[in-house]
Parts: C-alpha cells; structure tokens; sequence
C-alpha cells in the first residue's frame, strides 16, 4: 500500500540526478556564492522530502525551482549575500585563474561553447573576448572599437544567442 | 512562449548573473523569477554558459592578468561567478562520492535510496569523460593554493573510493530522520 506521508526515496534520488545540477546553477546565478547555494540546494530538496508527494510528479521540476526561489530571495532580502561575495572576493587571490567547472559543466558543454565561439562572426567574438575575458565595460569596448554602444551590445546580444543555442542544441535537442 | 521571449529570457539572464542590470531591472527581474519557470531556466544556462566561457579562457591570457592582478579591481565581475564555479565543483563532487557512513544509521536501512542513486550516478551524468580530461589545463594544486582551500581540499581529494556512488550524507540523513518519525509515530 502507498505511503501518501512521504515520497519515495528513489523519487529524490532521480531528482536529484536530474535536477540538482540545472538548480545548482540557478542559485549560484541568483547568490553569486556556491556554498549558500549549496545550502539552499539542500533545503530545497529537504523540502522535498517532507512535501513533494503532494506536488503532481510532472511539476515538481518548477515546484523545486519556486521553493529554492524563495529560499534564495529570503536570503538576500536578509542583505547578507553582498556582504559574503565581498568577502568572498576579499579572500580570493588569483580568480581569473579559476576558469573550471567540472560540476555546473558537462564537457560537452565546453566543446560546444568552443565550437559556437570559433563560429561566431570575428566582430562578435571579439566583444565576447573582450567583456568576458578582457572584463571591459561595453561603453569601453564601444570606445575602444569606434562603435556605438548600440552597436557593441547589439553584437553581444547576438553572440550570446548563438552561444547559448549551441548549448542548449549539445545533445540535438 | 515564443523564440523571441526565449532570447529576450536569455539576454536578461545574461545582464542579470554579469551584473550589467540597474537596481530596478534587477528588481524587475527578480520578480520574474518568481513567475516563470522559464525565467528561472534561463538563469541556470546563463551561469552554465559563463562558466563553459571562462573555462575556455585563452592561455595566453591568463598570464598578464596575473602579472597585473586585474582581479583586484571592482570591476571584476566575473569573480564571484568565476569562483563560484570552482566551489560549486569541490560540493557537486563531494556530495557524489560522499562515503556511505551515517552515524548511528544501519547501511542496510538507507538501501532503496542508495540503490536509486548508485542506479542514477552510473547512468554516467557526473562521471569524467575521455574529452572532459582532455580539457584539463589546470594546475590544481595552484588553483586551490589560490582559494585558500588547501585543508578543504586535501581532505577531499583524500577520500576512499572513488567508485563508490552514494547518494549526499545529508540526503540519506534526511530520508533515514523521516524514517524515524514516521516509526515513533506507528507506535
């Protein structure tokens, strides 16, 4: 007989498998700091486990998303999170070496970025390498490129889609 | 929704984690993840998509950045995601091959969970491929130097075998707490 109290474990530990890491990234994206993403990543699937059966099983990748939402927009309504990424930055010494993620990344995803970015139109590459790699402003690159600041967003738009269509396209999705 | 409000998602997605909004878009934008499931997606492949970028930042120029120590200015925006990266890896990794042992718990009482999750992790989603490893250009040793994480690291790299996968510590914990209550309750 189902037990309607609780969820099966199996049921948690799929979604874990196929959620944890999209969610992962979300709050690192809303936090900018991996270990109170981790730590809401665990409430989230706490939560899970006391109140996910009574969530229809083909909503509880966004009911997921919306409690770790919430558990993350407390966190920084409580101002804590500017305080803990200056510190974070404080305590760093060398971050532009960091450029690793073996976790948030898949390889392919590597691959298929690297694939998209060889592709892209030289103009369009070059503001990419210059705002992320070079960390210029686009009223610098625009500056330094003797183009309108229109134009250099407009660019990095563009090259932002195309990037991001690669990846998502990485399985043939 | 159509492709449109999809790459409209993505671009504000973008400025929002490269922190290139004002207050007020941020605040906008915010609200919106609240909304929509979209929004919050397009969060997550905006990080995956800055982090695939950083890590496919050109050799060459790493080395005058370190010689300049660029990171120290303000504007360095890419830190926090940058670093948060690197953590983000050290929790995914560790809550993968956490070992099995929970105290006070019987390993034979966490089977069902350990089973699903071994079943999960060898359908290969965290594992290493032959391409991730020829990725690697990294001097780890240096990078954790850098974050001040030798202690962290050490003991992490320390671990025991690595071909076991078990579900996190805190998720069998979780499970094996709700047991309990669940028992005292029958009784």
């Amino acid at each position: 007989m189902p037990d309607e109290g609780r969820i099966d474990p199996a049921v948690i530990a799929s979604l874990y498998a196929e959620h944890g890491e999209p969610l992962r990234r979300f709050l690192v994206g809303m936090l900018r700091d991996p270990q109170l993403a981790n730590d809401v990543l665990q409430a989230a699937f706490a939560k899970a486990l006391e109140a996910a059966h009574e969530t229809k099983s083909e909503s509880r990748k966004a009911w997921l998303f919306r409690v770790a939402y919430h558990e993350a927009m407390a966190i920084k309504r409580r101002d804590s999170v500017n305080r803990r990424a200056l510190e974070w930055i404080a305590r760093s010494r060398q971050p532009t070496e960091t450029t690793v993620d073996e976790s948030l990344l898949q390889a392919e995803s590597v691959a298929s970025v690297r694939a998209a970015l060889a592709e892209l139109p030289a103009e369009q590459r070059r503001i990419v390498e210059m705002r992320i790699y070079e960390e210029k402003t686009f009223a610098v690159i625009a500056a330094e490129l003797d183009i309108p600041l229109g134009t250099a967003l407009a660019r990095m738009r563009a090259a932002q889609q195309k990037l991001q269509a690669k990846l998502r396209g990485k399985f043939g999705a | 929704m159509n492709e449109d409000s999809h790459r409209d998602l993505d671009w504000q997605a973008f400025r929002y984690i490269s922190d290139e909004m004002s207050e007020a878009e941020v605040d906008q934008f915010e609200a919106l993840l609240g909304e929509q499931q979209a929004a919050r997606e397009a969060v997550a492949d905006a990080v995956e998509l800055l982090c695939a970028l950083s890590r496919l930042r050109p050799a060459a120029e790493r080395a005058p950045q370190r010689a300049s120590r660029r990171w120290m200015q303000p504007v360095a925006w890419l830190i926090p995601i940058a670093a948060a990266c690197l953590l983000a890896a050290f929790f995914a990794y560790h809550s993968v091959r956490q070992g099995p042992h929970v105290p006070g718990f019987e390993p034979a009482e966490l089977d069902s969970l350990a089973k699903a999750w071994t079943s999960n992790a060898l359908s290969g989603a965290d594992e290493p491929t032959a391409d991730q490893s020829d990725e690697s250009d990294l001097d780890l040793s240096e990078m954790y130097a850098a974050f001040e994480l030798d202690d962290e690291f050490a003991a992490f790299t320390a671990e025991g075998d690595e071909s076991t996968l078990l579900p996190p510590q805190w998720m069998m914990a979780a499970v094996r707490t709700d047991v309990d209550s669940e028992t005292e309750n029958d009784l």
